[in-house]
Protein backbone atom coordinates (compact mmCIF):
# COMPACT_ATOMS: atom_id res chain seq x y z
CA UNK A 1 0.00 0.00 0.00
CA UNK A 2 2.87 2.36 1.06
CA UNK A 3 4.72 1.59 -2.29
CA UNK A 4 2.09 1.91 -4.50
CA UNK A 5 1.07 5.37 -2.51
CA UNK A 6 4.88 6.40 -2.96
CA UNK A 7 4.92 5.58 -6.74
CA UNK A 8 1.67 7.53 -7.15
CA UNK A 9 2.96 10.51 -5.65
CA UNK A 10 6.40 10.18 -7.83
CA UNK A 11 4.13 10.25 -11.01
CA UNK A 12 2.04 13.28 -9.39
CA UNK A 13 5.14 14.83 -9.29
CA UNK A 14 6.88 13.81 -12.91
CA UNK A 15 3.43 15.00 -14.56
CA UNK A 16 3.32 18.44 -12.65
CA UNK A 17 7.15 18.77 -13.71
CA UNK A 18 6.37 17.98 -17.20
CA UNK A 19 3.27 20.05 -17.38
CA UNK A 20 5.50 23.14 -16.02
CA UNK A 21 8.05 22.79 -18.06
CA UNK A 22 5.78 22.74 -20.90
CA UNK A 23 4.31 25.95 -20.09
CA UNK A 24 7.79 27.83 -19.42
CA UNK A 25 8.81 26.47 -23.26
CA UNK A 26 5.24 28.12 -24.05
CA UNK A 27 6.54 31.32 -22.70
CA UNK A 28 9.60 31.23 -24.00
CA UNK A 29 8.32 31.04 -27.67
CA UNK A 30 10.71 29.09 -30.70
CA UNK A 31 13.95 28.26 -30.51
CA UNK A 32 16.11 26.90 -33.05
CA UNK A 33 15.18 23.40 -34.07
CA UNK A 34 12.12 23.14 -32.53
CA UNK A 35 8.88 22.57 -34.63
CA UNK A 36 6.76 25.84 -35.47
CA UNK A 37 3.07 25.95 -35.79
CA UNK A 38 1.06 27.37 -38.48
CA UNK A 39 -1.07 30.16 -38.17
CA UNK A 40 -4.22 31.75 -40.09
CA UNK A 41 -4.20 35.35 -39.87
CA UNK A 42 -5.74 38.05 -42.05
CA UNK A 43 -3.73 39.76 -45.11
CA UNK A 44 -3.97 43.56 -46.47
CA UNK A 45 -6.14 42.03 -49.41
CA UNK A 46 -8.66 40.66 -47.51
CA UNK A 47 -8.24 37.52 -47.68
CA UNK A 48 -6.61 34.96 -44.89
CA UNK A 49 -3.38 33.19 -45.54
CA UNK A 50 -2.27 30.01 -44.08
CA UNK A 51 1.10 28.34 -44.52
CA UNK A 52 -0.71 24.88 -45.13
CA UNK A 53 -1.90 26.76 -48.26
CA UNK A 54 1.83 26.44 -49.43
CA UNK A 55 2.23 23.72 -50.82
CA UNK A 56 5.13 24.06 -53.43
CA UNK A 57 7.45 26.24 -50.88
CA UNK A 58 10.48 24.43 -49.34
CA UNK A 59 9.95 26.98 -46.29
CA UNK A 60 8.83 30.55 -44.76
CA UNK A 61 10.90 33.72 -43.80
CA UNK A 62 8.48 35.25 -41.12
CA UNK A 63 9.06 38.33 -40.28
CA UNK A 64 7.61 40.07 -37.63
CA UNK A 65 7.89 43.63 -38.94
CA UNK A 66 5.34 46.81 -38.63
CA UNK A 67 4.65 50.36 -40.36
CA UNK A 68 5.87 52.52 -38.00
CA UNK A 69 9.01 51.19 -36.36
CA UNK A 70 12.64 53.23 -37.37
CA UNK A 71 14.37 49.56 -37.81
CA UNK A 72 11.41 47.94 -39.77
CA UNK A 73 11.45 50.84 -42.19
CA UNK A 74 15.28 50.84 -42.35
CA UNK A 75 14.49 47.00 -43.62
CA UNK A 76 11.24 47.30 -45.37
CA UNK A 77 13.43 47.23 -48.85
CA UNK A 78 15.53 44.80 -47.71
CA UNK A 79 12.63 42.38 -46.98
CA UNK A 80 11.11 43.05 -50.40
CA UNK A 81 14.30 42.06 -52.48
CA UNK A 82 14.70 38.73 -49.79
CA UNK A 83 10.94 38.05 -51.42
CA UNK A 84 12.13 38.94 -54.83
CA UNK A 85 14.72 37.00 -54.64
CA UNK A 86 13.84 33.70 -52.42
CA UNK A 87 9.87 33.38 -53.37
CA UNK A 88 10.88 31.92 -56.72
CA UNK A 89 13.46 29.64 -54.82
CA UNK A 90 10.66 28.08 -52.56
CA UNK A 91 11.31 30.52 -49.42
CA UNK A 92 8.86 33.53 -49.31
CA UNK A 93 8.35 36.11 -47.42
CA UNK A 94 5.26 36.30 -44.78
CA UNK A 95 5.43 39.45 -42.97
CA UNK A 96 3.36 39.64 -39.93
CA UNK A 97 2.24 43.07 -38.03
CA UNK A 98 1.41 41.94 -34.12
CA UNK A 99 1.63 45.62 -32.42
CA UNK A 100 -1.63 46.17 -30.53
CA UNK A 101 -3.15 49.21 -32.73
CA UNK A 102 -4.39 51.35 -29.29
CA UNK A 103 -1.14 51.80 -28.60
CA UNK A 104 0.31 52.03 -32.41
CA UNK A 105 -2.58 53.37 -34.45
CA UNK A 106 -0.20 53.67 -37.56
CA UNK A 107 -0.09 49.90 -37.26
CA UNK A 108 -4.08 49.46 -38.32
CA UNK A 109 -4.78 47.41 -41.21
CA UNK A 110 -6.00 49.88 -43.37
CA UNK A 111 -2.42 51.69 -42.65
CA UNK A 112 -1.11 48.26 -43.74
CA UNK A 113 -2.53 48.65 -46.81
CA UNK A 114 -1.78 52.04 -47.67
CA UNK A 115 2.31 50.78 -47.27
CA UNK A 116 2.23 47.30 -48.72
CA UNK A 117 0.19 49.27 -51.45
CA UNK A 118 2.46 51.82 -51.96
CA UNK A 119 5.98 50.07 -51.14
CA UNK A 120 4.64 47.14 -53.81
CA UNK A 121 4.71 44.72 -51.52
CA UNK A 122 5.26 41.22 -52.92
CA UNK A 123 4.07 39.37 -50.04
CA UNK A 124 1.33 39.03 -47.43
CA UNK A 125 1.35 41.25 -44.83
CA UNK A 126 -0.51 39.87 -42.40
CA UNK A 127 -2.20 41.29 -39.00
CA UNK A 128 -2.21 39.42 -35.84
CA UNK A 129 -4.47 41.11 -33.94
CA UNK A 130 -4.45 38.74 -30.84
CA UNK A 131 -0.82 38.57 -30.79
CA UNK A 132 -1.23 34.80 -30.81
CA UNK A 133 1.49 34.04 -33.74
CA UNK A 134 3.58 36.35 -31.83
CA UNK A 135 3.53 35.00 -28.58
CA UNK A 136 3.77 31.49 -29.83
CA UNK A 137 7.19 32.46 -31.68
CA UNK A 138 8.09 34.05 -29.03
CA UNK A 139 8.86 37.16 -30.87
CA UNK A 140 9.92 40.53 -28.96
CA UNK A 141 11.00 43.40 -31.52
CA UNK A 142 10.42 44.25 -35.29
CA UNK A 143 11.83 43.61 -37.10
CA UNK A 144 12.02 39.74 -36.16
CA UNK A 145 12.73 36.92 -38.47
CA UNK A 146 12.23 33.47 -38.41
CA UNK A 147 13.85 31.05 -41.17
CA UNK A 148 11.34 27.82 -41.13
CA UNK A 149 12.25 24.55 -43.35
CA UNK A 150 9.76 22.40 -44.51
CA UNK A 151 10.17 18.59 -43.05
CA UNK A 152 7.67 16.38 -44.39
CA UNK A 153 4.34 18.30 -42.97
CA UNK A 154 6.57 20.09 -40.07
CA UNK A 155 8.25 23.17 -39.69
CA UNK A 156 11.52 23.51 -38.59
CA UNK A 157 13.13 26.41 -37.34
CA UNK A 158 16.49 26.61 -38.29
CA UNK A 159 17.49 30.77 -38.31
CA UNK A 160 16.11 33.66 -35.55
CA UNK A 161 17.34 37.47 -35.50
CA UNK A 162 18.52 39.35 -37.47
CA UNK A 163 18.23 40.32 -41.22
CA UNK A 164 21.92 41.16 -41.69
CA UNK A 165 24.63 42.99 -39.70
CA UNK A 166 23.89 46.37 -40.81
CA UNK A 167 20.42 48.40 -40.20
CA UNK A 168 21.78 51.57 -40.67
CA UNK A 169 23.17 51.46 -43.79
CA UNK A 170 22.51 48.77 -46.69
CA UNK A 171 25.80 49.40 -48.02
CA UNK A 172 27.86 48.81 -45.41
CA UNK A 173 25.93 44.78 -44.94
CA UNK A 174 29.13 42.29 -44.35
CA UNK A 175 26.83 39.64 -43.29
CA UNK A 176 23.91 38.62 -44.91
CA UNK A 177 22.59 36.45 -42.03
CA UNK A 178 18.96 35.36 -43.29
CA UNK A 179 20.58 34.60 -47.29
CA UNK A 180 23.20 32.60 -45.77
CA UNK A 181 20.40 30.67 -44.01
CA UNK A 182 18.05 30.05 -46.95
CA UNK A 183 21.11 29.51 -49.06
CA UNK A 184 22.62 26.72 -46.85
CA UNK A 185 19.14 25.04 -46.50
CA UNK A 186 18.39 25.26 -50.58
CA UNK A 187 22.23 23.21 -50.45
CA UNK A 188 20.66 20.74 -48.28
CA UNK A 189 22.71 21.43 -45.28
CA UNK A 190 22.10 23.44 -41.97
CA UNK A 191 22.95 27.31 -41.87
CA UNK A 192 26.29 27.97 -40.35
CA UNK A 193 24.80 30.60 -38.06
CA UNK A 194 21.13 29.92 -36.55
CA UNK A 195 21.17 33.14 -34.39
CA UNK A 196 21.93 36.83 -34.43
CA UNK A 197 20.43 39.48 -32.30
CA UNK A 198 19.61 43.25 -33.24
CA UNK A 199 18.23 46.09 -31.76
CA UNK A 200 14.49 46.36 -32.87
CA UNK A 201 11.78 48.18 -31.33
CA UNK A 202 9.81 46.22 -28.47
CA UNK A 203 6.53 44.45 -29.96
CA UNK A 204 3.31 47.01 -28.41
CA UNK A 205 1.99 44.62 -26.55
CA UNK A 206 -1.96 44.79 -25.44
CA UNK A 207 -2.29 45.38 -21.76
CA UNK A 208 -2.91 42.37 -20.02
CA UNK B 1 16.83 99.35 -19.23
CA UNK B 2 16.16 97.99 -22.70
CA UNK B 3 20.12 96.66 -22.34
CA UNK B 4 19.80 95.56 -18.98
CA UNK B 5 17.19 92.98 -19.99
CA UNK B 6 19.29 91.89 -23.05
CA UNK B 7 21.82 91.13 -20.76
CA UNK B 8 19.65 89.15 -18.58
CA UNK B 9 18.35 87.35 -21.48
CA UNK B 10 21.64 86.64 -23.07
CA UNK B 11 22.98 85.27 -19.37
CA UNK B 12 19.82 82.90 -19.14
CA UNK B 13 20.63 81.80 -22.72
CA UNK B 14 23.99 81.27 -22.16
CA UNK B 15 23.47 79.39 -18.69
CA UNK B 16 21.14 76.85 -20.17
CA UNK B 17 23.25 76.12 -22.91
CA UNK B 18 26.51 75.40 -20.37
CA UNK B 19 24.16 72.79 -18.28
CA UNK B 20 23.22 70.78 -21.00
CA UNK B 21 25.30 68.19 -21.62
CA UNK B 22 27.66 66.63 -23.94
CA UNK B 23 26.93 63.15 -25.46
CA UNK B 24 30.02 61.26 -26.02
CA UNK B 25 30.16 58.72 -28.04
CA UNK B 26 31.86 55.51 -26.43
CA UNK B 27 33.05 51.90 -27.05
CA UNK B 28 32.26 48.68 -25.31
CA UNK B 29 34.91 48.46 -22.88
CA UNK B 30 34.17 51.85 -21.26
CA UNK B 31 30.24 50.59 -21.29
CA UNK B 32 31.94 47.51 -19.43
CA UNK B 33 33.51 49.32 -17.08
CA UNK B 34 30.45 51.82 -16.50
CA UNK B 35 28.60 48.39 -15.93
CA UNK B 36 31.77 46.20 -13.93
CA UNK B 37 32.95 49.33 -11.56
CA UNK B 38 31.74 48.96 -8.17
CA UNK B 39 29.33 51.24 -6.48
CA UNK B 40 27.46 51.91 -2.52
CA UNK B 41 24.53 53.04 -4.55
CA UNK B 42 22.06 51.36 -7.30
CA UNK B 43 23.23 51.39 -10.47
CA UNK B 44 20.49 51.57 -13.35
CA UNK B 45 22.15 51.67 -17.40
CA UNK B 46 19.14 52.27 -19.60
CA UNK B 47 19.24 51.80 -22.98
CA UNK B 48 17.54 53.98 -25.37
CA UNK B 49 17.47 55.45 -28.64
CA UNK B 50 16.26 59.02 -30.16
CA UNK B 51 13.53 57.44 -32.53
CA UNK B 52 12.01 54.62 -29.74
CA UNK B 53 8.91 56.43 -28.59
CA UNK B 54 8.63 54.60 -25.52
CA UNK B 55 11.96 55.22 -24.39
CA UNK B 56 12.05 58.73 -24.74
CA UNK B 57 8.59 58.68 -22.47
CA UNK B 58 10.17 56.63 -19.61
CA UNK B 59 13.23 58.68 -19.26
CA UNK B 60 12.38 62.02 -17.22
CA UNK B 61 11.32 59.06 -14.52
CA UNK B 62 14.79 57.59 -14.71
CA UNK B 63 16.72 60.85 -14.89
CA UNK B 64 14.20 61.94 -11.71
CA UNK B 65 15.98 59.21 -9.44
CA UNK B 66 19.61 60.87 -10.79
CA UNK B 67 18.55 64.40 -9.67
CA UNK B 68 17.25 62.83 -6.42
CA UNK B 69 20.05 61.14 -5.64
CA UNK B 70 18.38 57.94 -5.31
CA UNK B 71 20.34 56.02 -7.63
CA UNK B 72 23.30 56.11 -10.12
CA UNK B 73 22.00 56.51 -13.88
CA UNK B 74 23.40 56.13 -16.79
CA UNK B 75 21.43 57.09 -20.19
CA UNK B 76 23.20 54.67 -23.29
CA UNK B 77 21.81 55.79 -26.91
CA UNK B 78 21.86 53.21 -29.18
CA UNK B 79 21.56 55.63 -32.09
CA UNK B 80 23.61 55.21 -35.24
CA UNK B 81 26.95 57.38 -34.67
CA UNK B 82 26.57 59.75 -37.49
CA UNK B 83 23.44 61.07 -35.38
CA UNK B 84 25.33 62.02 -32.27
CA UNK B 85 24.23 65.70 -32.80
CA UNK B 86 20.78 64.56 -32.64
CA UNK B 87 20.98 62.80 -29.60
CA UNK B 88 22.76 65.62 -28.05
CA UNK B 89 19.92 67.74 -29.18
CA UNK B 90 16.87 65.92 -27.62
CA UNK B 91 19.43 65.15 -24.32
CA UNK B 92 19.17 69.26 -24.39
CA UNK B 93 15.25 69.58 -25.09
CA UNK B 94 14.16 66.90 -22.73
CA UNK B 95 16.85 68.74 -19.99
CA UNK B 96 18.15 64.98 -19.13
CA UNK B 97 21.02 65.48 -16.57
CA UNK B 98 21.46 61.88 -15.88
CA UNK B 99 25.15 61.06 -18.22
CA UNK B 100 24.37 59.91 -21.47
CA UNK B 101 26.51 58.20 -23.91
CA UNK B 102 26.30 56.65 -27.49
CA UNK B 103 27.42 53.16 -27.88
CA UNK B 104 29.40 53.00 -30.92
CA UNK B 105 29.63 49.92 -31.63
CA UNK B 106 28.58 48.01 -35.43
CA UNK B 107 28.22 43.99 -33.94
CA UNK B 108 24.69 44.24 -31.91
CA UNK B 109 24.67 40.72 -31.78
CA UNK B 110 28.43 41.10 -29.77
CA UNK B 111 27.41 43.89 -27.02
CA UNK B 112 23.80 42.44 -26.74
CA UNK B 113 24.78 38.94 -25.39
CA UNK B 114 27.57 40.73 -22.72
CA UNK B 115 25.00 43.54 -21.61
CA UNK B 116 22.50 40.34 -21.18
CA UNK B 117 21.97 37.05 -22.74
CA UNK B 118 18.53 37.19 -22.21
CA UNK B 119 18.07 40.55 -23.71
CA UNK B 120 16.56 39.81 -27.77
CA UNK B 121 17.53 43.28 -28.90
CA UNK B 122 14.19 45.08 -28.16
CA UNK B 123 14.36 48.21 -26.62
CA UNK B 124 13.59 49.99 -24.67
CA UNK B 125 15.76 48.13 -22.32
CA UNK B 126 17.31 48.58 -18.41
CA UNK B 127 20.00 46.96 -16.31
CA UNK B 128 19.96 47.46 -12.80
CA UNK B 129 23.12 46.56 -10.87
CA UNK B 130 22.91 46.59 -6.82
CA UNK B 131 25.52 47.64 -5.09
CA UNK B 132 26.37 43.94 -4.13
CA UNK B 133 26.93 43.58 -7.85
CA UNK B 134 23.60 41.82 -8.90
CA UNK B 135 22.74 41.98 -12.03
CA UNK B 136 18.47 42.48 -13.18
CA UNK B 137 17.62 43.24 -17.05
CA UNK B 138 14.67 44.55 -17.77
CA UNK B 139 13.63 44.32 -21.46
CA UNK B 140 10.13 46.34 -21.50
CA UNK B 141 9.30 50.17 -20.37
CA UNK B 142 8.78 51.45 -16.99
CA UNK B 143 6.23 54.03 -15.93
CA UNK B 144 7.19 56.01 -12.98
CA UNK B 145 5.23 53.62 -10.65
CA UNK B 146 6.98 50.63 -11.89
CA UNK B 147 10.30 51.90 -11.44
CA UNK B 148 9.57 53.41 -8.30
CA UNK B 149 8.62 49.36 -7.42
CA UNK B 150 11.47 47.95 -8.89
CA UNK B 151 13.91 50.13 -6.78
CA UNK B 152 12.11 49.61 -3.77
CA UNK B 153 12.05 45.73 -4.63
CA UNK B 154 15.66 45.80 -5.49
CA UNK B 155 17.00 47.93 -2.74
CA UNK B 156 16.29 44.57 0.08
CA UNK B 157 18.20 42.53 -2.63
Amino acid sequence: MKKSMLLITGLLVTVAVLFVNAMESENDGLEVGDVATGFELPNVDGKMVSLDSYKDAKGFVVIFTCNTCPYAKLYEQRIIELDKKYSGKGFPVIAINPNDISKQPGDAMEKMKERSSAKGYTFPYLRDDEQNVARAYGATKTPHVYVLNKEGNKLRVEYIGAIDDSPSEEADVSKTYVEDAINALLDGKKPAVTSKRAIGCTIKWKDA
Amino acid sequence: MKAFFIAIILCIGLSSQAAAQDVKAIKLPELDKLISESSDELRIINFWASWCGPCIKEMPHFDKLHTENKAEVYFISLDFPRQLEKVAKLVAKKEIKAPTYLLDEKDADQYIQKIDNNWSGAIPATLFITPSGKRYFYESAFTEEELNATIEKLSTK
